[in-house]
């Protein structure tokens, strides 16, 4: 089920950490992509209870985040039947 | 009141922290990083924007090697037992506080070994004795960087080039210098630092911090919830979640991140000056009272902003108190924690009275306090 932003954006990063989600937000703002910090779905669950998520037409981004250095467990699409993991 | 006691915490905070303070207490609710409701995710933030600020003031790179502990105590503790193992030996030094030297015995019994290194205050650090005392076991190095007794330093990038060369981690104790003395982690061979939020960061008391270098795992002292991972029934391996179990004193933070802005803005070498000034001048006042000692040297600029003193042979505690009764200056008198730097000092019995003024401390205040202790002098001596 798809809920909050992540109808709408369809991609979704999740962290072991709240700070990593912190760290990641900070290069969204930075870049000016919009996202969302939502509870993180339940078959993901990978350690922190927030996941971001963030259109997906943008997921090049994900490079960045690696640039700055931010720790996260998974990249994932989100279709209609549950989530994929997300190549960019 | 004249308080003169900044090296225990610090008073007057600047009107920011303690406005901010209230502005969180007020409006921000929510326990950070539990759930993923706004006021959970509020807080996080503001705790996530003081650990980048920590991060950026003493230049260590990822926040999340930044811990929030109780104060430098907790963080000493926290490295302490989270690096050695039986087996394991330790240099030190005699200047320690009872925040290193109780730690370590405690250690010590449970098959740590420790070699000390004496170090008088005011004179040379002995290298030679310092670079023989290194072992095959050695694990670590753990110095203040100022002595909270007498304020003198330790050359702690030195001692941290050379523990770095020997490929011993180096602690340093900063609860006397962060926020007076510029520390560069990364310059200073630093592996880790244990600083107060209290004192010179100008934060509320019940905070403090652990920075740890890249590369070093430190075994929890606490275990407990973090809002992460919590159907595993294992401690999280990450940080900051692995070394901070338990609610976060969030308030506490916002003052400290609050400390840590008005440094920014202020200056920490301008502070700095304004605190040895006011000591050179308590330092050369005192000076001229008849029967007072000064201990660690007479030049401010070499030292943390801190004067000690005794009178004659009389009881420091005596002294203290008679200077809160009679004139509401506030000291500190006795051993200050630290019984090895009073041993060096000779001042075991007798302990000793420490003024430590901060930037806010007035010229008029320093007069006031310096004409105090030269009436206590004259009615101990007349007595
Ligand atoms: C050198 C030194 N280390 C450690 C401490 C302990 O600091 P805290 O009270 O923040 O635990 C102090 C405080 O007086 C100190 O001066």
């Amino acid at each position: 089920m798809l809920y909050g932003e992540l109808k709408q954006y369809r991609a979704l990063i999740t962290f072991d950490s709240l700070t990593q989600a912190m760290a990641a937000e900070k290069v969204f703002k930075k870049l000016d992509c919009p996202y969302a910090l939502i509870p993180t779905p339940r078959t993901l669950r990978s350690g922190c209870n927030n996941a971001l998520c963030f259109p997906h037409e943008r997921k090049e981004i994900i490079d960045d985040l690696i640039d700055e250095m931010v720790v996260f467990t998974g990249v994932y699409e989100a279709n209609n039947d549950g989530f994929a993991p997300l190549k960019w | 009141m004249i308080y003169l006691d900044n090296a225990a915490t610090s008073w007057p905070k600047p009107q920011g922290v303690v406005e901010e303070m209230r502005r969180v207490m007020t409006n921000l609710a929510g326990n950070p990083g539990r759930g993923s409701n706004r006021a959970a995710v509020g807080t996080a933030h503001l705790v996530y924007i003081v650990r980048e600020q920590i991060a950026g003031f003493f230049n260590s790179g990822a926040p999340q090697r930044v811990i929030f502990t109780n104060n430098t105590t907790h963080a000493i503790n926290q490295a302490l037992f989270g690096i050695l193992q039986p087996g394991d030996h330790v240099i030190t030094t005699s200047l320690e506080h009872n925040a290193v030297v109780r730690p370590l015995k405690a250690l010590t019994e449970l098959g740590v070994s420790v070699t000390e290194i004496p170090v008088v205050p005011g004179e040379k650090f002995p290298f030679a004795e310092f670079k023989a005392s290194f072992q095959k076991s050695t694990k670590l190095v753990v110095t203040l960087q100022a002595s909270n007794v007498s304020g003198n330093l330790l050359p702690i990038h030195k001692i941290g080039e050379l523990a770095r060369e020997k490929g011993v981690l180096y602690l340093v104790d900063a609860a006397q210098t962060a926020g007076i003395y510029p520390i560069d982690v990364k310059k200073m061979a630093i592996d880790l630092l244990a600083f107060p939020g209290h004192k010179g960061l100008l934060g509320p008391q019940g905070t403090g911090g652990l920075i740890i270098g890249p590369n070093i795992t430190l075994c929890p002292l606490i275990y407990g919830g973090t809002g992460s991972l919590s159907e595993s029934d294992r401690q999280p391996d990450f940080l900051p979640d692995a070394l901070e179990s338990g609610t976060l004193n969030v308030v506490g933070i916002s003052g400290l991140g609050m400390g840590l802005k008005y440094i920014r803005k202020y200056g920490i070498d301008n502070i700095r000056m304004r605190e040895q000034e006011k000591c050179q001048q308590l330092i050369d006042g005192l000076q001229t009272v008849p029967e007072v000692r000064i201990y660690g040297g007479t030049n401010a600029s070499e030292k943390a902003p801190i004067v000690a003193f005794n009178i004659g042979g009389h009881d420091s505690m005596i002294i203290s108190y008679l200077l809160d009764k009679e004139f509401g200056v506030i000291s500190r008198a006795g051993l200050h924690c630290a019984p090895r730097a009073h041993t060096v000092l000779g001042t075991i019995d007798q302990g000793l009275v420490r003024l430590s003024p901060s930037h806010f401390t007035t010229e008029i205040e320093i007069e006031q306090a310096i004409e105090a202790v030269r009436n206590v002098a004259k009615e101990l001596v007349d007595r």
